[in-house]
């Protein structure tokens, strides 16, 4: 590891500062599980490392007014173990419970995860179903935007240099809606992504879909949203019939995202099982179903 | 590059160490505190061997800068037993046979103890769960369940 | 009802090293500190075949806190290491062989200091065509690696008239298999520190074998054996991988030309990318039977690549072409095999030589023969099974300990009680093995120290490497059965050159046998005079001394005893040591060059696993459930330690057939650390029911017999006949990962 300076902010306010004085060369590290990693192995090179996991302020999970706002310093493990998370989004639920091992979960900061950005991450996936944005701070001043507008480009985000990601919403499932999460990897734990699939489904006092988010991981630089899955969903009542061509549909729709890479044939094949699986989930959810489509 | 101070407690004890900040926390407590049961297998936060606890949690110490750790409560397993009396986790390692090269054993010990501070009698899916972060070439896990096992009397 | 009747074997006991580990007190390699301490790093090629047109670490030299660099051209004694044959350069000074060949090293101030002079070395290559495959080797006018000739070693066995008994076979089954390069994962990357004191290079390793290093190290540095020291520290796993050498020459040579402490601990990476791998290998086989089942002939042709160094080549591909027709009665066999070198990876040991690959072979031979016949897979393997009497394909007739068949029918009968059901989807397979313990058609021998103290204490110097396994717990048992003292009174020190005597290597699971048998000779040994002692002062012939429960009394007539106390205080008066050496050499015979008849082994394990799997159809995912397992070892010395060999083996097995596959392209390996190599986590484990059989038969210590590798072996076809029986399809090549069950499943 090169020589850095180290900065450990106890606020927010701390934070900002520095970053406004760095002029972005600064290297943030949250729970550090990524950037310690490129630091040792001479990946990442930076004058200076401004470590924010003691910010006590940036550690929530709080829901109010019809929304969920988690703290960007939240771990995977409190959101597993958050009461609300565990019965009422189950999705992000399911998909924190699976990052890494306990020991990453307890490092891991979902605000780390987010900015981040790799392919195999587990949260943006997930978030981008829920529909949810970010906060973005900055010594200047605050900016929103939903994390599809966040993800700009090829593992680029947003994110100014001088600025922190502090927060993320999304709107609190409601009565009628449902979510769930799965990925595929080579093993149960450890497990890097192959491909993940997160779902919400809204549904009214009919047991007809109203909305539908589904958003495929592990088959691009950014976790995608499928108009198309989600535009045959709308209108149509909630069921196994219903879902189960969502399995075809989703492996067209990997077979042409990623035509020439050596995984696509079992990326293809296997999205369908998963997609199957995360139907099943969310009919599980609606107490409509043992699961399995 | 400028040394840096640290303030933690170290297995019950308060402990101020003056490091350099691109050291983590596996090569400060290895290096500067002696404590050499922490183990390094990956550098990447896969193996586990270098778990520790931190305020009770159970994290890879391969994975932290050494400043991220101020102001926190670390245990090694240097600091299990109390007075030379051995945990009953030890006590039951050695009994169930769950020990064969013992590079894995402090971070699995660890993890270990951090299911049963929070589950004292956790099922078999929970211990598989809890050192699901803690590889093993030897034993193949099962006298390390079953140790686990034994320290909670179940 | 016990086969023998013994005073301490054959119960559980707490490991000699158990206790250190489980406080966090014991020393890795790693954890060694000295005063003035140096850390040294290894510059290593990144291009597969080249000479070096230039190589500069002057910008290196040039960064304050570097001591020294060090080429080829500082090497004092000669630049040829290796097991068997010596091909391989301590630093690289005529070309490059494979990516990661050790062209220079360097010892500074501290890590950091290492890494960054490494980062400013350069070097220049004039690139050499490389060669990758076995046909591009074996293609005339191919670029040579080694030599004239990238032929590494040809075998040919040959019994009975092959051709004649196919002709007269009802079925007959042929296949090709083939398995990958894999890689050993032990948890801890390879470590050690070096340091001159008094004219002694002393070496402080993580190894498998200190004897060998000490060898080695001797012959870099131009020294006689007695002036190079290597001590084994606590080994963090080594599977075959830590047989080789790694750090110790690089150590001593970093040591003696600073006169400083020097440590290298290797990163995850460095130390998969240049540690040996199990040899890939394609096994083309046919097999003949008659129409009851009872084989007749089989045939097999081999090929493994062993990369870009001999290491344990040729003793894999002999250990190969004597095993790969399987345990079994077979009276007409003939197999050929050829390794080749190629730029790739260096291939060597790792945990059964060649038996886990073939076993792949012989196994998938024998299900797809009781497939064909509508036999019990079971019923077939009994019916061939080798036992007294059997004449193996090296003209060998097998006298005594052949458990094959009790491991078949215990095997069965576990398997009954604990898969009682097979649900859509999920599928039982079966898999068998044989492993001669020790080298093949090779002297091995290992010796062991004795001594017997004033308080009836034992110091107990045995040359070989308790890896994690249990050697020295093994060793202190039987020296207190033979002794007739209990597993407390003996201290055990282990594979220290300076204090030890040779124990050869810790693998070919021949410890437990040749270590074993020389602890006991030693002890029958320093015995002869405790026995004499005491019957002088029992007034009984020595004959009748029985030495149990720290006593000595007559067997004749129980009531004339005396106590061990007694007896040290006896041997004192009249001036008596009880001292004793002993040394065990297995009873085999070279093998025949044109036909490889002769003894390659004195004694074989068998073993035979059970697999319940369920195989996830829409996602190609296998979930290992249920592991029987059940081992000929003899006896058991310690049962918890046989039980935690074989579970241990079962689950490598599992990640030998579902996950483990090392990629690699244009020689250099693309998945070298954990978050890529995936071994078998806490969640995949299955249940495993690991069962024990003994038999009889005295070649080993009290009957004992290897189980290190034979724990691996049999799970390996067990698992992979599950998946194949689960989805009615056949599988040839191995892992069998999502991506590939899924293919099957479609195809």
């Amino acid at each position: 590891m090169r020589a850095f300076n180290f900065y450990t902010p106890k606020t927010l306010a701390e934070a900002l500062e520095l970053l406004a004085q760095y002029k972005g060369s600064a290297t943030v590290a949250a729970g550090g599980t990524d950037i310690v990693i490129e630091l040792k192995e001479r990946r990442r090179n930076t004058d200076c490392v401004i470590s924010i996991n003691k910010i006590k302020e940036l550690r929530y999970c709080e829901v109010a007014a019809g929304q969920v706002r988690i703290g960007a310093l939240t771990t995977f493990s409190d959101l597993e173990n958050n009461p609300y998370i565990k019965d009422k989004v189950k999705g992000l639920h399911s998909c924190c419970a699976h990052v890494g091992s306990p020991q990453i979960r307890n490092l891991g900061t979902i605000g780390g995860n987010v900015v981040n950005c790799s392919v195999a991450g587990d949260s943006p996936t997930t978030l981008m179903a829920l529909d949810a944005s970010v906060v973005l701070r900055s010594k200047a001043g605050k900016r929103e935007m939903k994390l599809t507008d966040f993800y700009a480009d090829r593992k680029k985000t947003r994110i100014a240099g001088d600025e922190l990601l502090t927060e993320i919403y999304f709107d609190a499932p409601a009565k009628g809606v449902a979510t769930a999460t799965m990925k595929l990897g080579k093993r149960k734990a450890l497990v890097i992504v192959v491909v993940g699939l997160s779902i919400l489904v809204e549904k009214d006092d009919s047991d007809s879909i109203t909305r539908a988010q589904v958003v495929v991981g592990g088959v691009s630089p950014k976790p995608a949203r499928l108009p198309k899955v989600e535009e045959y969903l709308i209108g149509k009542p909630v069921s196994k019939n219903t879902f189960a061509p969502c399995a075809g549909m989703l492996s067209d729709i990997v077979g042409s995202m990623i035509p020439t890479r050596a995984s696509m044939p079992y990326k293809r094949e296997g999205v369908k099982g998963v997609s199957d699986k995360t139907f099943g989930r969310i009919l599980v959810d609606f107490g409509l179903g043992e699961g399995g489509c | 590059m400028d040394k840096i101070k640290i303030n933690f407690t170290l297995n019950g004890a308060p402990v101020t160490a003056e490091t350099y900040p691109n050291k983590r926390v596996v090569d400060l407590l290895r290096e500067d505190c002696e404590c050499t049961s922490v183990k390094e297998g990956c550098g990447e936060g896969e193996c586990g061997a270098c778990t520790i606890l931190v305020n009770d949690i159970p994290v890879t110490s391969c994975l932290m800068l050494a400043g991220q750790i101020e102001g926190d409560s670390i245990l090694t397993l240097e600091g299990l037993a109390k007075d030379g009396e051995l945990d009953k986790l030890q006590a039951a390692f050695l009994e169930a046979g769950a020990v064969q090269c013992g590079y894995c054993t402090p971070g699995m010990i660890l993890s270990a103890k951090a299911l049963l501070l929070r589950n004292p009698h956790p099922t078999r899916e929970e211990i598989r769960r809890a050192l699901s972060g803690n590889l093993c070439r030897c034993t193949g896990y099962t006298k390390i369940f079953r140790a686990v096992d034994m320290a909670a009397g179940n | 009802m016990a086969l023998r009747d013994l005073a301490i074997l054959g119960k559980s006991n707490i490991k000699k090293d158990a206790y250190n580990k489980v406080i966090g007190e014991t020393k890795f390699a790693a954890d060694l500190k000295f005063d003035h301490m140096l850390y040294g790093g290894v510059f290593r090629s990144s291009v597969p075949h080249a000479v070096i047109k230039r190589f500069d670490a002057s910008k290196a030299l040039a960064l304050p806190g570097v001591a020294r660099v060090l080429t080829s051209k500082d090497i004092p004694g000669g630049n040829r290491i290796g097991i068997i044959m010596k091909d391989e350069p301590v630093l690289v000074d005529d070309k490059v062989r494979r990516v990661g060949d050790a062209i220079a090293l360097v010892a500074a101030e501290t890590p950091e200091l290492a890494e960054e002079a490494l980062e400013l070395m350069e070097v220049e290559y004039d690139l050499l065509e490389p060669v990758f495959t076995y046909e591009d080797a074996m293609r005339e006018g191919s670029p040579k690696i080694h030599g004239d000739s990238n032929l590494h070693a040809r075998k040919h066995l040959e019994r009975g008239d092959v051709d004649a008994a196919f002709a007269r076979c009802d079925v007959i089954i042929e296949g090709t298999y083939t398995t990958n390069m894999l890689t050993h994962m032990f948890i801890e990357p390879d470590a050690g520190v070096a340091r001159v004191e008094d004219g002694i290079i002393t070496v402080y390793a993580s190894t498998q074998n200190a004897h060998f290093d000490r060898g080695e190290v001797a012959r870099t540095m131009g020294l006689p054996n007695n002036k190079v020291r290597v001590t084994q520290m606590a080994t963090g796993g080594g599977f075959g991988g830590k047989l080789d050498i790694s750090v110790q020459c690089h150590l001593a040579l970093l040591a003696n030309a600073t006169g400083r402490p020097v440590k290298i601990v290797r990163s995850r990476q460095e130390s998969t990318d240049v540690s040996a791998k199990r040899h890939p290998m394609i096994m083309r086989a046919k097999t003949g039977a008659t129409k009851d089942g009872k084989l007749l002939a089989v045939e097999v042709f081999i090929i493994g690549d062993t990369g870009a160094y001999a290491s344990y080549g040729p003793a894999v591909i002999t250990r190969a072409v004597v095993h790969c027709m399987g345990p079994y009665d077979v009276p007409n066999v003939r197999v050929d095999s050829d390794f080749v070198y190629t730029n790739n990876p260096m291939a060597g040991a790792f945990r059964g030589f060649g038996v886990p690959q073939v076993s792949v072979c012989h196994e998938g031979q024998m299900n797809a023969l009781a497939k064909a016949l509508n036999m019990d897979p079971i019923d077939l393997r009994i019916l061939n099974a080798q036992k007294p009497g059997t004449v193996l394909a090296t003209g060998q007739t097998l006298d005594e300990s052949v458990g094959f068949i009790g491991a078949l029918r215990a095997a069965k009968e576990k398997a009954a009680e604990v898969i009682t059901t097979v649900k859509e989807n999920q599928g039982v397979g079966v898999g068998c093995m044989w492993y001669g313990v020790g080298n093949t058609g090779l002297p091995n021998p290992a010796a062991a120290f004795v001594e017997v103290l004033p308080d009836a204490s034992v110091n107990l110097m045995v040359g070989c490497a308790d890896i994690g396994q249990g050697s020295s717990t093994v060793m202190a048992l039987i020296a207190a059965e033979e002794l007739g003292l209990s597993y407390d009174d003996i201290h055990v020190t282990a594979a220290d050159t300076m204090v030890t005597p040779e124990g050869g290597a810790s693998s070919a699971s021949r410890q437990t046998f040749i270590s074993g048998n020389a602890t006991r000779i030693a002890c029958r040994q320093a015995k002869e005079t405790l026995a004499q002692t005491a019957a002088n002062f029992l007034k009984v012939p020595k004959e009748y001394l029985i030495f149990r429960g720290r006593m000595i009394y007559s067997a004749k007539d129980p009531a004339i005893k005396m106590t061990y106390a007694e007896l040290m205080a006896e041997m004192k008066k009249w001036g008596q040591l009880a001292v004793g050496a002993g040394a065990y050499n297995p009873k085999t015979t070279y093998l025949d060059a044109k036909t490889m008849a002769g003894i390659p082994y004195e004694v074989y394990s068998y073993g035979v696993t059970i697999a319940l799997v369920e195989v996830d159809t829409s996602t190609g995912e296998v979930d290992t459930l249920k592991l029987v397992s059940a081992h000929d070892v003899g006896q058991a010395i310690d049962r918890v330690m046989v039980e935690g060999q074989i579970e241990g083996g079962m689950v490598m097995a599992q990640g030998f057939v579902i996950f483990e596959k090392i990629e690699h392209e244009k020689g250099k390996i693309k998945n070298p650390v954990f978050s890529k190599y995936l071994i078998p986590t806490t969640m995949d484990v299955p249940e495993i029911y690991p069962i024990i059989v003994e038999c009889p038969g005295e070649a080993g210590p009290f009957g004992a017999k290897g189980v290190g590798e034979p724990a691996l072996i049999p799970g390996i076809p067990a698992i992979t006949n599950a998946v194949e029986n689960a989805l009615g399809r056949r599988f040839f090549e191995l892992p069998l990962t999502p991506a590939e069950v899924m293919k099957k499943i479609l195809s």
